[in-house]
């Protein structure tokens, strides 16, 4: 899945590194997708099995780097 | 530009002109029956066709009051302006009530000993009568030419004077600007101006001799877009912003990468069940080269059809691909779009001053698109977005972010079509094409550039497609014309005006009578020229941002500009517009204010501003209230060491929104299921006493959080019942997550019985 990640201050967002330590506590595999600002960022989840969304929401919350988690929406033209 | 048509308008008598050659009998009959004389004039122009209009004044030119305001665009700067016309408030006559053309020439002589005029620029040149229109309104030309700026500041100057009833530039008839692309006149209904048999129209030919949004960068944010040859001239290079469905699958950008320079539609074609479980095959769309045509179609080239704004260039943004988008790639493109910047993307050489969406999602405006919209609105830009589809009375996303100007659509019969979105925040509506909810009408279509290939690119085609994606574009191109006049406008002043320009729904429509349809019809040629007009401008906007808790006091502010020398002393008047009935505070200030009653709900409100010389200007404000829920008493709990132990928690809400819980300090192996409130704890141990605090919250509002005394006593001597351990704390992501999920089966659950209702 894609979540949106707002980052409280400029982090590197896709350093392999950081990515480890932000996902530490989720046990999903965390990998940067891409960018909307310098602060908002783009990731692909992939949870293990029995993982809800929730729970790697709120580990991810837990990082203090993090404003807000955020799942991306679909659009569609109207 | 073929001047197949001559536009005179003479909306009063002060407009209507005559020779220099002053006739006293042509007076006399205009004084007797001021219309006869107007018709007469107006017959004469339209017949003249052809014909010199030396008939008319001596030198060879018609002049009239052509457009009702000064016009700046190309010509703003170029010094070639130097007659105005003045009307006073008393007649130039003798006291037999005949005209006395020394009279007429005192009157304009004398303007310049008055205190008003001497405070004019000492360098401003003098006035001279030339001519008189009627016996209280004459032609002056200034001692020498001056910019448009430059005169129509004397003019406002010279409107100070107590003897003057206005005074405003004489500005020269100009044909209307009628495309000769074949497909204008047949088949573009939604461009052409708004009549009895044609309601819908957006009004662009009067538009088009004022503006054709020249200099202006429209994003058109959409499917990409096909060098259509009736659009390649006008399209600048773009950016595809599709990222990675996932870690390297491009099923959604569908041609094999990433984000890159190539914004060119590759095709978005389906099979069936690819988008969702039984979602049907598709051809390609071709969506954003359609947009694209309505913006900025190649005109008067004879070829195809015209564009609203064709002056303008697309800049072209890919954010949608196989089955849609992702919001992020949105976000990115508009950022990009408006000149902001996005890591790992060059800046982008041509920042857009209009962002077209005719794009959106089945979901509420979440933080990151509302950010967007706000960075983006915080370099001037201005976003326009469709409502969507549905059918219903609530808005998509983006179109339900603040600051966003929101389009619903009409028909060619000017009825809200059926499938528009209509709702609160719906600012305006523009031509979508189809059928009609009330008005059925004959389904016609909007028509513009479009792509023969059913899957990928084929030869260059047209099309007629109908929605609010159609119907935004034409917003966004009238954005463009006021852009082209005005390049430093504010999105609020062009949210403004084109709101207070709108026409009213046509009678007997379906938002003839409601107030969430926006403010009306897109009218391109009232847009301009309440740009250029000297009445006030108004924005109205919550003073608390967000919903308001019931109970509180909520306010909202009036911010009032005077525009183009008008007089800039204001009141105030505000009105309830939608929701339960309230008592308004300081109705008459700029700010007002209500208290909240208890259960929440959604309000409109509007604030009339008139200003010294008693015009006015418009604008609205919503707000919605809510009461956060009330969570039941929970007694204290107890088990026995190695026990089961299961509660629930339960809360009220006012509003009777969903209510979900959060959780904090459970107790290892303890669980709580957000959705539900149950907690329960299998096993529980070790002994001892534990505090689990639970949270309330219908998704916008946390209720008082209420803590649960757990003790654990210290005998193993048996469970209540066998289970086994497991859980750890839930918290608010899972609430919010679980929320979230409750909130899009409580929105399609809404939308659909709005939906009936629309039906």
């Amino acid at each position: 899945m894609r979540i949106i990640v707002k980052f409280r201050y400029v982090v590197p967002y896709r350093d392999e590194v950081f990515l480890r330590d932000l996902g530490q506590g989720t046990n999903a595999r965390i990998t940067y997708l891409t960018s909307v600002s310098p602060d908002i960022h783009v990731y692909s989840v992939e949870p293990q099995r029995g993982q809800s969304r929730a729970d790697i929401f709120q580990a991810l919350a837990n990082n203090p780097a993090v404003l807000y988690i955020e799942a991306d929406a679909a659009v569609k033209p109207s | 530009m073929q001047k197949n048509l001559l536009h005179a308008a003479f909306p009063e008598f002060g407009h209507a002109f005559f020779s220099g050659d002053f006739n006293p009998w042509h007076l006399h009959m205009k004084f007797r029956s001021k219309h006869f004389a107007v018709s007469a004039l107006a017959l004469s122009i339209s017949t003249l066709a052809g014909v010199s209009t030396a008939q008319l004044v001596p030198d060879g030119r018609v002049f009239a009051k052509g457009q009702a305001t000064p016009s700046p665009g190309p010509l703003q700067t170029e010094r070639s302006f130097n007659r105005l016309i003045i009307k006073f408030k008393d007649e130039a006559v003798t006291r037999a009530g005949v005209f006395d053309f020394t009279a007429a020439r005192t009157q304009v002589s004398t303007l310049q000993n008055g205190t008003v005029f001497k405070s004019l620029n000492a360098s401003a040149p003098g006035l001279s009568y030339l001519k008189s229109v009627t016996s209280k309104t004459h032609v002056a030309i200034t001692g020498e030419k001056m910019s448009r700026a430059e005169l129509f500041s004397m003019a406002k100057q010279i409107e100070q004077d107590p003897r003057v009833a206005y005074a405003e530039i004489d500005e020269r008839v100009k044909a209307l600007a009628t495309p000769n692309d074949p497909a204008y006149s047949g088949q573009q209904w939604h461009l052409q101006a708004s009549t009895p048999l044609l309601p819908g129209g957006a009004n662009l030919p009067a538009a088009w001799d004022i503006s054709t949004g020249s200099g202006v960068v429209v994003a058109v944010i959409d499917t990409g877009v096909r060098p259509h040859a009736d659009l390649a001239a006008n399209l600048l290079p773009g950016y595809d912003f599709i990222s990675a469905d996932g870690a390297n699958v491009f099923t959604t950008a569908n041609d094999g990468d990433g984000r890159d320079s190539d914004a060119s539609d590759p095709g978005d074609w389906v099979t069936a069940g690819a988008c969702a479980t039984g979602s049907a095959a598709a051809n390609s769309s071709w969506h954003g080269t359609h947009v694209s045509g309505t913006i900025a179609a190649v005109t008067n080239n004879s070829v195809g059809g015209a564009g609203v704004a064709f002056g303008a260039k697309i800049l072209p943004v890919r954010a949608l691909g196989v089955c849609g988008g992702f919001a992020t790639d949105l976000a990115a493109g508009m950022r990009w779009a408006a000149g902001l910047e996005v890591p790992g993307v060059p800046a982008n050489p041509n920042k857009a001053k209009v962002l077209n969406l005719s794009l959106g999602g089945s979901v509420a405006c979440g933080p990151t698109l509302q950010d967007t919209v706000n960075a983006v609105r915080g370099v001037g830009s201005v976003i326009v977005a469709a409502t969507g589809n549905d059918g219903s009375r609530l808005l998509n996303a983006p179109a339900n972010c603040a600051g966003v100007i929101a389009v619903t659509g009409h028909t060619k019969q000017g009825d809200n079509a059926d499938y528009a979105n209509i709702g609160a925040g719906t600012v305006i509506s523009g031509p979508g094409g189809g059928f009609g909810f009330l008005i059925r009408g004959d389904g016609a279509l909007v028509f513009s550039t479009m792509n023969a290939g059913t899957t990928v690119p084929g030869v260059d085609s047209y099309k007629g497609y109908q929605g609010t994606s159609m119907a935004t574009p034409h917003v966004a191109g009238v954005a463009a014309l006021l852009a082209g006049l005005q390049p430093t406008i504010s999105p609020d002043s062009i949210s403004s005006i084109l709101i207070s320009s709108a026409r009213a729904h046509p009678a007997g429509t379906y938002c003839a009578t409601r107030t969430d349809c926006g403010a009306g019809l897109l009218d391109a040629k009232a847009a301009i020229d309440r740009l250029n007009s000297t009445e006030p401008t108004v924005s109205a906007l919550a003073n608390q941002p967000g919903v308001r808790p019931t109970g509180s006091t909520v306010s909202f502010t009036a911010a009032a500009s005077a525009k183009n020398g008008g007089n800039p002393v204001f009141t105030y008047q505000w009105t309830q517009i939608s929701g339960p009935a309230v008592t308004l505070l300081n109705s008459s200030s700029a700010t007002a204010s209500f208290v909240a009653p208890a259960v929440g709900s959604s309000y409109t409100f509007e604030v009339k501003v008139t200003d010294g010389a008693a015009k006015t200007a418009l604008n609205q404000v919503s707000v919605t209230t809510n009461t956060a829920p009330v969570l039941s008493p929970i007694t204290a709990q107890s088990v026995i060491q190695g026990g089961n132990l299961s509660f629930t928690a339960s809360a009220a809400d006012t509003e009777n929104s969903p209510v979900v819980f959060a959780a904090s300090g459970l107790p290892s192996g303890a669980s709580f299921v957000a959705a539900t409130g149950v907690f329960t704890w299998n096993n529980a141990s070790p002994a001892g006493n534990y505090a689990v605090t639970i949270t309330p919250s219908d998704g916008t509002f946390s209720g008082t959080p209420q803590t649960v005394s757990i003790a654990v006593a210290g005998s193993a001597a048996g469970g209540q019942s066998a289970a086994s351990g497991g859980g750890g704390a839930i918290g608010w992501i899972d609430a919010i997550a679980l929320l979230s999920l409750a909130g899009f089966g409580l929105y399609f659950g809404r939308q659909q019985s709005l939906h009936r209702k629309k039906k």
